[in-house]
């Protein structure tokens, strides 16, 4: 379908179109504006991301070497015996948050489990470790939503700009010259009418 | 020359044969060097254990730790059948009461978490019932409450009297260390049967480990403002309450354990590094060395027989570790770090 379909040539439609590509074209700043800093932050967060991983790692063969000295130390039967007389469990809440208007899930932990007093030692260091991973691989998660929602985001604004930039933009910019050329041509030929009424006099 | 004495005589010579079949050295780290869990079970075939008979499913390490509980409670009834009556009742409770205990203990941690009888069941060392009457009387019951007191009028009694420490805190812990006290004043008491002579190794043995355990305690409370060191400690041997308190309050964990004597020392040390599960197997080591010192001060008497079987003890917690490790496909350097193999 042609940009100039559906047009009405008239002044009117053409003071409404100028002032309606005014509003696309500091929209679409606002959106490049948005693009960049999502971008910075995405670049950022990727390293920050990286970085968590690789700590995460370490931890995680800290955590498994002290639960296996665990079980090395006390047998899988008694481990697996103390283990059970843990009763609170961990409780989480999620609740939305918001970065640059991207909503990702923000995660709270409202009870921990206390093992200190239950467990024996050896198990109860090993249940530190693995409690601190636990945590570390909710923030993670958190962390790897909140990435993955902003390049989401990243995209459909670069999609958004690119199509205003493109092709909204051009269109409307297109129509307004259809408009003016027809109305350059309407008061030409109404010129041209006017002088050929006055010379039949 | 008077029976018993005839009697211990001929358990010596027994015990001394025994000690020659239990896992040297090499046969220990060739284990720990299997490949997997079947090469594990075929290189134990080599040895005194011979061909074993395991159910290969996904609960095989717990399947082999019941195996090697049981060879290690036979070893204990065959040389207390053929112990001089006072002697063989010591033996008897200084193990069988050990078992006990730990099995009373898993009673409470399944009520405690409402586990269903069977898993209760499931987790128990399979013994004869030493102090109660039934264990399944124990696991059938509907609450902790209840299992406690069906242990009144027994040696346990003293736990009803921790019933309201435990609803408190709604934690296991007072029952726990009641059991703990249970038993080293029980066996502590026991040792009277003994004549003087072989009290000693008993004492020292039964007195280290309890000490050892109390540090332990003490540091899972570090920090903790209003400790009850009465109520927590209430026994204690060769590290007064004093010296538990430093480990609570002390900034530096490393101070309160250089402020301790031999061998509490040396046994703690691996805490400095972070290490806390070396610990467990100094403390073992540390009940080798001091069984060890004891059979070496006289080749023919009770301290013989105990030392075989503080081995023999040993060397099940060694192959439970190692069967549980070799399913996990850990690396001999892994398995072995926390194994005491010190014999040779």
């Amino acid at each position: 379908m042609s940009a100039t379909s559906g047009v009405r040539p008239t002044k009117g439609y053409l003071m409404e179109t100028k002032r309606r590509i005014q509003t696309i074209e500091r929209g679409t700043e606002f959106l490049k504006l948005k693009r960049d800093q999502l971008a910075k932050e995405l670049t950022e967060s990727l390293d920050v991301l990286k970085g968590r991983r690789g700590l995460m790692m370490n931890n995680l063969q800290e955590a498994y070497s002290a639960l296996t000295a665990a079980y090395l130390s006390l047998g899988p039967t008694e481990v697996q015996s103390q283990t059970r007389s843990i009763k609170n469990t961990l409780e989480l809440e999620v609740l939305p948050r918001s970065v640059m208007g991207v909503i990702y899930p923000s995660i709270k932990i409202k009870e921990t489990p206390e093992t200190g007093a239950e467990l024996d030692i050896t198990l109860a260091h090993a249940a530190e470790k693995v409690y601190e991973i636990i945590e570390e691989l909710i923030r993670l998660a958190e962390f790897e939503e909140r990435v993955s929602r902003i390049a989401e985001e990243l995209g459909t604004t670069s999609r958004k700009v690119n199509a205003l930039e493109n092709m909204v933009i051009p269109d409307m910019k297109y129509t307004i010259k259809f408009i003016e050329d027809k109305l350059d041509e309407e008061s030409m030929e109404e010129l041209v009418r006017m002088k050929l009424i006055g010379g039949t006099r | 020359m008077p029976r018993a004495n005839l009697g211990t005589g001929y358990v010596v010579l027994r015990t001394h044969a025994r000690i020659a079949d239990l896992l040297n050295k090499q046969q220990m780290q060739r284990l720990a060097e299997a490949e997997d869990i079947d090469e594990f079970i075929m290189r134990l075939k080599e040895t005194p254990y011979g061909d074993i008979e395991v159910e290969r499913d996904d609960k095989i390490a717990l399947n082999l730790e019941k195996i090697f509980i049981k060879k290690f409670t036979e070893r204990i009834e065959e040389i207390v059948k053929i112990t001089p009556a006072r002697m063989g009742e010591f033996l008897h409770a200084y193990f069988d009461f050990r078992f006990e205990v730990l099995n009373v203990k898993r009673i409470l941690r399944g009520k405690f978490t409402d586990s269903t009888p069977e898993e209760i069941a499931d987790s128990l060392i399979p013994i004869d019932p030493y102090i109660v009457k039934d264990y399944d009387e124990l696991v059938n019951a509907m609450t902790l409450e209840e299992v406690v007191m069906k242990l009144n009028c027994t040696s346990y009694e003293t736990l009803i009297e921790k019933l309201p420490l435990y609803k408190e805190h709604d934690a296991l812990w007072p029952l726990d260390l009641e059991l703990n006290y249970i038993y080293a004043r029980n066996i502590l008491r026991l040792t009277e049967k003994l004549p003087a002579s072989d009290r000693r190794i008993v004492n020292s043995l039964v007195k280290y480990e309890t000490d050892v355990e109390n540090v332990l305690i003490a540091i899972k409370r570090r920090g903790k403002e209003d400790v009850d060191m009465e109520s927590i400690f209430p026994v204690t041997y060769g590290i007064d309450r004093d010296d538990l308190k430093k480990f609570i309050e002390e900034e530096s964990l490393n101070k309160a354990i250089d402020g301790l004597d031999e061998p509490y020392r040396s046994v703690l040390e691996p805490i400095k590094t972070g290490d806390i599960a070396l610990v467990r197997a100094m403390l073992r080591k540390g009940k080798y060395d001091a069984a060890t010192k004891a059979r070496a001060g006289n080749q023919f008497g009770f301290n013989v027989i105990l030392a075989f079987l503080v081995y023999s003890e040993i060397e099940k917690d060694n192959l439970v570790g190692l069967a549980w490790g070799e399913v996990q496909g850990l690396s001999p350097e892994q398995l072995l770090k926390y194994i005491v193999i010190p014999w040779d």
